[in-house]
């Protein structure tokens, strides 16, 4: 069962591969700036590491950032599909991972990896739509306006920070005894 | 159980950080959406708590058989006060002796306040004491984004050795001063018949024989074999162990030994036992059913310890092989220090009666005419070796099971009851 969660994997980034292709078409630059891309996510899921599966998940999303940056292009509304399946292979990657191998997989937890799935699907596509929503409001181009928009990018930068360091143990200060002289 | 961050979380902030800086860079909506269920990820998983388990190792039996099974069952129980475990991955580790009859290592979900029994079936494939488990459950909570493990140590099985059937008959070389099942030759008050001899005063009337009176024409008697008990040290050869699994000369020196401690056990004589090899362990003699456990408890420990050292009876406390005990050895008569040891105790005045528990198959096929000739050679080294542990009073006789004891045992019998010559 493990295989087959990996071959779910796959499937989900040769699908996350292909997509900006969708956007740009068969361009030789960007069949060329993906095959880098499509290397490092072949070596993710052939070494089936944690360093590994972190670098194709970054593998999988450069083609796309590529473009976004290269191509001035209208704001892509099929963005919060993207963020569903990288969320998705995010998890189905970690979860064949952690199965150790030669494992049984009780159907109870298949049922709840494909609920936990379709969870991840759904909330990637609400934040999605609802981030897109947002972003085109058209705002009065305002000192309010920019202070709002500055305080969102720092929350949005701090995020990971405070994720970094609350997903720390605590360290306990020991209590230093020194022998009386 | 102590959970501490797991690479999910690193992994989701690695992949969310550029991205959201990429975004304010380029300007960009599009990164901020692939980054936000990222990020939105990590915080539910930080805002929820850690699971709390609870594994318990059980085994349907703690003692079972050779070609029994038990069953084991690990069961994990998650706290309903603690948060939601997300994979739950166990691992029953068992003794390479034990074959599991299903998977070992599954992966489950638990819900907050449910449990899970996760049974194996195990069956053991030879006799000794080995541990089912231990068992290690790790788990992942936080959506995955913090994972701990804990682990319980394993339950000691105990798998008794098959009874090899065993009877033996009377004959025994030395007697006890306690009544006991051995006709002894000495005459007095007993069961057996004995023989029957003229009327002397002071034998009671009712040992009258009158068939045999009115016949002669003078009282006659019937003379019955005092019954004594017996006193039995088992001694096994630990130097070496050949042949096929399940067949090796541990095995059926072990069984043997406690087919035939059930025996004699079963008629009221004590028995001993002793390990002599690489490691060398004692059972002092003793009678009842808690000696018959002892006797088990004692062998399921055996096994064969390298050793070079040169071992011989005289590290053994003389409790252990008292003087008037008849010592049954099982032995594959390979190593040249039980050999001696068999020799020596011969020579010291105990009955020696040494059971060979070589396998037929013990001798690999032959694979040219080299090893014939080899084969040749040791097969009559070691018919010598018999031979001469037969001339010191040491007879060497097959396992075959019930009665295989019976005629060395009157020949032994015979040996220690002739009068000997004593050098003053």
């Amino acid at each position: 069962m493990r295989e087959a969660l990996r071959a779910v994997a796959a499937l989900i980034a040769v699908t996350l591969l292909a997509y900006p292709f969708t956007i740009t078409g068969l361009s030789r630059g960007y069949v060329a700036l993906s095959v880098p891309a499509v290397l490092f996510v072949l070596s993710g899921l052939l070494l089936w590491s944690e360093g590994a599966v972190t670098v194709s998940a970054a593998a999988l999303v450069f083609p796309y950032v590529v473009v976004l940056a290269a191509e001035d292009r209208p704001v892509d509304v099929l963005a919060p599909v993207a963020a569903a399946l990288l969320v998705c292979y995010v998890v189905i990657a970690d979860t064949a991972i952690s199965v150790p191998p030669s494992t049984a997989l009780d159907a109870a937890f298949l049922r709840d990896l494909a609920a936990r799935c379709a969870g991840v699907i759904v909330l990637a596509l609400a934040l999605g739509a609802v981030l897109l929503a947002v972003s085109a409001l058209p705002l009065p181009d305002s000192q309010v306006a920019r202070s709002l928009g500055i305080g969102a990018a720092a929350l949005a930068l701090g995020a990971p920070v405070w994720l970094l360091t609350a997903g720390q143990p605590r360290k306990t200060r020991r209590k230093r005894f020194r022998a009386r002289p | 159980m102590t959970f501490r961050s797991a690479p999910q979380l690193t992994r989701l902030v690695a992949l969310a950080a550029p991205l959201l800086l990429g975004a304010l860079v380029l300007g960009r909506v599009e990164l901020v959406v692939l980054a936000a269920p990222l990020l939105a990820l990590g915080c539910a998983g930080l805002l929820d708590r850690d699971p709390e388990l609870d594994v318990e190792l059980r085994l349907s039996a703690l003692r079972c058989l050779e070609g029994q099974h038990v069953v084991a069952t690990v069961r994990v129980t998650a706290s309903a006060t603690g948060g939601r475990p997300d994979q739950v991955d166990i691992d029953l580790r068992l003794h390479p002796r034990l074959r599991p009859l299903g998977p070992t290592r599954l992966t489950v979900a638990l819900e907050p306040g449910g449990s899970r029994d996760v049974t194996v079936a195990v069956a053991p494939t030879r006799w000794g004491v080995y541990d089912v488990g231990p068992v290690t459950v790790v788990a992942h909570g936080r959506r995955r984004t913090s994972s701990g493990w804990t682990a319980r140590p394993g339950v000691p099985l105990r798998v008794v050795p098959d009874l090899a059937d065993f009877r033996a008959g009377d004959a025994h070389p030395f007697h006890r001063a306690l009544t006991g099942t051995h006709a002894t030759p000495a005459p007095g008050e007993g069961v057996e018949f004995a023989g029957i001899r003229p009327y002397l005063p002071g034998d009671p009337l009712r040992r009258v024989h009158w068939r045999s009176s009115n016949r002669l024409g003078q009282l006659h008697v019937t003379q019955h074999r005092v019954e004594r008990n017996a006193e039995v040290v088992l001694l096994v050869d630990t130097f070496d162990d050949v042949g096929p699994a399940g067949r090796t000369s541990l095995d059926i020196g072990v069984r043997a030994a406690l087919g035939i401690a059930d025996h004699y056990l079963s008629r009221g004589d004590r028995v001993g036992v002793v390990t002599f090899g690489g490691t060398t362990r004692w059972l002092v003699a003793g009678a009842g059913g808690v000696q018959r456990h002892r006797v088990v408890e004692h062998l399921l420990g055996v096994e064969v310890g390298l050793s070079y050292a040169w071992k011989d009876i005289g590290l053994l406390p003389a409790r252990c092989l008292p003087p008037r005990a008849l010592v049954i050895a099982l032995s594959p008569l390979l190593d040249p220090r039980a050999t001696t040891a068999f020799a020596d105790l011969a020579g010291r005045g105990h009955g020696v009666v040494i059971v060979d528990t070589a396998p037929d198959e013990a001798l690999p096929q032959a694979r040219s005419a080299h090893y014939a000739l080899a084969e040749r050679i040791y097969l009559m080294e070691r018919e010598a070796t018999i031979q001469r542990l037969s001339e010191i009073g040491a007879p060497v006789v097959r396992w075959s099971g019930r009665g295989s004891l019976d005629a060395v045992l009157v020949e032994v019998a015979r040996l220690h009851q002739r009068p000997r010559a004593l050098r003053r």
